[in-house]
């Protein structure tokens, strides 16, 4: 395979290519993290919507488990819910902006290896 | 080196990755496999105590004990989630736990067909890596 030296404006483009994929390797990173924990959220919800009336409800804080109620914890859990679906749905806005924005570059690195006949 | 060599060790390194990646999770679903099994056991031996009277030991870490005598027999306070707990019954929580078993062995079986998919790639390309790496030692030398 020849050598063949990249003008420098081609290296800034395949530098910053790496560092969108690396951002979007996070994001994605993020988004299974809250995925999971809404997931785990959901699953206490439906489990707890189930209890009869004045059945003993915990909740961890630290290291020890504190009783509650099952209004207060539904409560809880159900704004914990809305508040990781608002921040899911602002990654997955985040992850498409970055798809497209690395498919783009992608294509431009490409045609600019193309045009210096690296490829 | 040529594309398509490069192309192939790129490949069978990817593959061996996946491998490793799929190994470190199946050990972590076998280990929770075995901690709901450990539970599983506690309880059915729970059962088996003789009555509220009999005095049971509580482990505080270093081989120590305090000694402690049960409150309930009959119920667990069990993790739903989202550190929130539940008082459930025995019964009950065996087959929460027994279902979360169920879900577990089959995350792991298909964690290990993966694992058998990947090594067959892996396999397939072998020979091509080892000609490569052989074809550029003997040019190194």
């Amino acid at each position: 395979m020849k050598e063949v030296k990249l003008p420098p404006a081609l290296q800034q483009q395949i530098l910053q290519l790496q560092q969108l994929q690396e951002q979007l390797q996070i994001i994605i990173n993020q988004r299974t993290q809250l995925e999971l924990q809404l997931k785990d959220t959901e699953n206490a919800i439906k489990e707890i919507e189930n209890l009869e009336e004045g059945v003993d409800i915990y909740k961890s804080i630290g290291g020890i488990l504190v009783k509650t109620t099952k209004n207060k914890v539904l409560n809880e859990l159900k704004e914990k819910r809305e508040l990781l679906d608002i921040r899911l749905k602002s990654l997955q806005k985040q992850e498409e902006k970055l798809q497209i924005k690395l498919r783009d570059l992608q294509q431009r690195v490409q045609e600019g290896l193309r045009s210096i006949g690296a490829t | 080196m040529k594309e398509e060599e490069r192309r192939i060790l790129i490949e069978y390194q990817y593959y061996l990755q996946q491998i490793e990646i799929f190994k470190q999770n199946l050990e972590l679903i076998t280990s929770s496999i075995d901690e709901l099994n450990r539970v599983k056991d506690f309880l059915d031996k729970l059962s088996e105590l003789e009555s509220f009277e009999d005095e049971i030991l509580i482990p505080i870490g270093a081989n120590s004990f305090i000694r402690a005598k049960l409150l309930d027999k009959k119920n667990v306070i069990f993790g739903v989630g989202s550190g929130v707990y539940i008082k459930k019954e025995i019964p009950k929580v065996k087959d929460s736990i027994e279902r979360r078993i169920e879900e577990l062995e089959k995350v792991k079986n298909k964690h290990e067909e993966t694992i058998r998919i990947l090594l067959d790639r892996a396999k397939e390309l072998e020979p091509k890596v080892s000609e490569i790496v052989k074809k550029y030692e003997a040019a190194g030398k």
